[in-house]
């Protein structure tokens, strides 16, 4: 009690505001680097990982795709969250390829556009029979824990006809050329943006963009041969 | 002349804390004014309000509390390398927790790049409202002479 009247004497009393102003700083400073620790871990330890099913439903006899037959692309994204921070499903964007058998035979007046793969086994090309993005709301992933979306696109003459007649072509070759339809590779690429819970966006129109992008986290698996 | 050192050396012991203290402020408000959404308060675009009631309250005090005009003006430029230390400490926080963001060498240039605004606004307010707090701590000290005489003479 004596202690506390002598430090509260006048002539003390600066030196009392400055430890209390210290102290309070110290403590901005460690909360702040602690608040930034959990963002950067947030950022770098979420994992990523896509299982991805295309089917084909309605076929001929020989196997390949028939014209009243479509394509199934199932998507399922699921995301391991081991930092402190809760994350939300934002948005997904993906693409999916069929290896272009006859283009790769040099067959002329496919009118299709491809994308090249060159790797170890060789040159490929590849028809773009998937591409979209969409709005994912709701799905939470919690703080050291997991989530997962499942989407399911389906391609047929009715939805996407120069698309469906494409990947019906490359089946109808792959039958004539004595393969399965389901052993034709696909490329896929699947790309997932995470809205990291408690980072509220800056709205000045003229904030840098690092801080834009702090908000969220953007993970992608696959090979994106468009670019 | 013992005495002549040890009262330089309890100088510069005090000017050393009150430059930590002004240094930490502007330290903490540049790591604030870059990263306002990984920061306390956490804000989606930095409060200029916030920095300068920071800024300002801290020079203040350390105005308040040093003992003269040279030794607020000591710790005034004494504490610009050290807000360059506190906010780098800051930046390199995750990289201290293992994880790596950026380049390590990097996090000073883009604190320097992004806060060179609010750097030199703390130093600025670290010059002029030190002043003001020794200017507050002249006249409260001399109240509390007065008082204190004035209390001696009417015991007597």
């Amino acid at each position: 009690m004596r202690d506390l009247r002598a430090a509260l004497r006048p002539e003390n009393l600066p030196g009392v505001f400055v430890a209390v102003v210290a102290g309070f700083l110290g403590t901005l400073v460690v909360a702040s680097a602690a608040d930034y620790v959990s963002l950067a871990q947030a950022h770098t330890l979420p994992s990523f990982a896509v299982v991805r099913r295309i089917e084909f439903v309605g076929t001929e006899g020989s196997g390949a795709l028939a014209e009243n037959g479509s394509v199934g692309f199932t998507l399922l994204l699921r995301v391991d969250n081991p930092s402190r921070r809760v994350l939300a499903f934002e948005q997904v964007a993906y693409k999916a390829w069929i290896e272009d058998g006859p283009m790769e035979a040099g067959l002329s007046n496919l009118g299709r556009t491809d994308d090249l793969l060159v790797n170890q086994t060789g040159t490929h090309w590849f028809y773009l029979a998937f591409l979209g993005s969409q709005e994912l709301t709701g799905n939470r992933i919690p703080a050291g824990g997991n989530g997962s979306v499942s989407l399911a696109f389906t391609l047929a003459k009715s939805n996407d006809s120069v698309r469906f007649e494409a990947v019906r072509n490359i089946t109808v070759y792959s039958v004539a050329r004595g393969r399965s339809p389901s052993t034709i590779p696909w490329n896929v690429w699947v790309l997932v943006s995470l809205q990291i819970d408690g980072v509220p966006a800056p709205t000045s129109p003229t904030a840098a963009d690092y801080l834009r992008q702090t908000t969220r986290v953007v993970l992608q698996e696959g090979l994106n041969l468009g670019g | 002349m013992a005495g002549d050192l040890r009262r330089r050396l309890r100088r510069i012991e005090k000017a050393a804390g009150l430059s930590l203290v002004l240094g930490i402020s502007v330290g903490y408000v540049v790591f604030y004014g870059v990263f306002p959404s990984s920061s306390v308060p956490v804000s989606g675009d930095a409060s200029f309000a916030w920095i300068l009631c920071v800024l300002v309250g801290a020079a203040l005090v350390v105005g308040f509390a040093a003992e003269d005009i040279p030794l607020a003006m000591l710790s005034a430029f004494l504490s610009v390398p050290v807000a360059l230390v506190v906010s780098t400490a800051m930046g390199l926080s995750p990289a201290l927790a293992g994880l790596y963001v950026v380049e390590p060498s990097e996090v000073p240039f883009f604190l320097l790049h992004y806060g060179l605004a609010i750097f030199a606004l703390g130093f600025l307010v670290n010059v002029v409202v030190t002043l003001v707090g020794c200017a507050l701590r002249e006249r409260f000290l001399r109240r509390v002479y007065r008082r204190s005489l004035s209390g001696t003479a009417s015991r007597k």
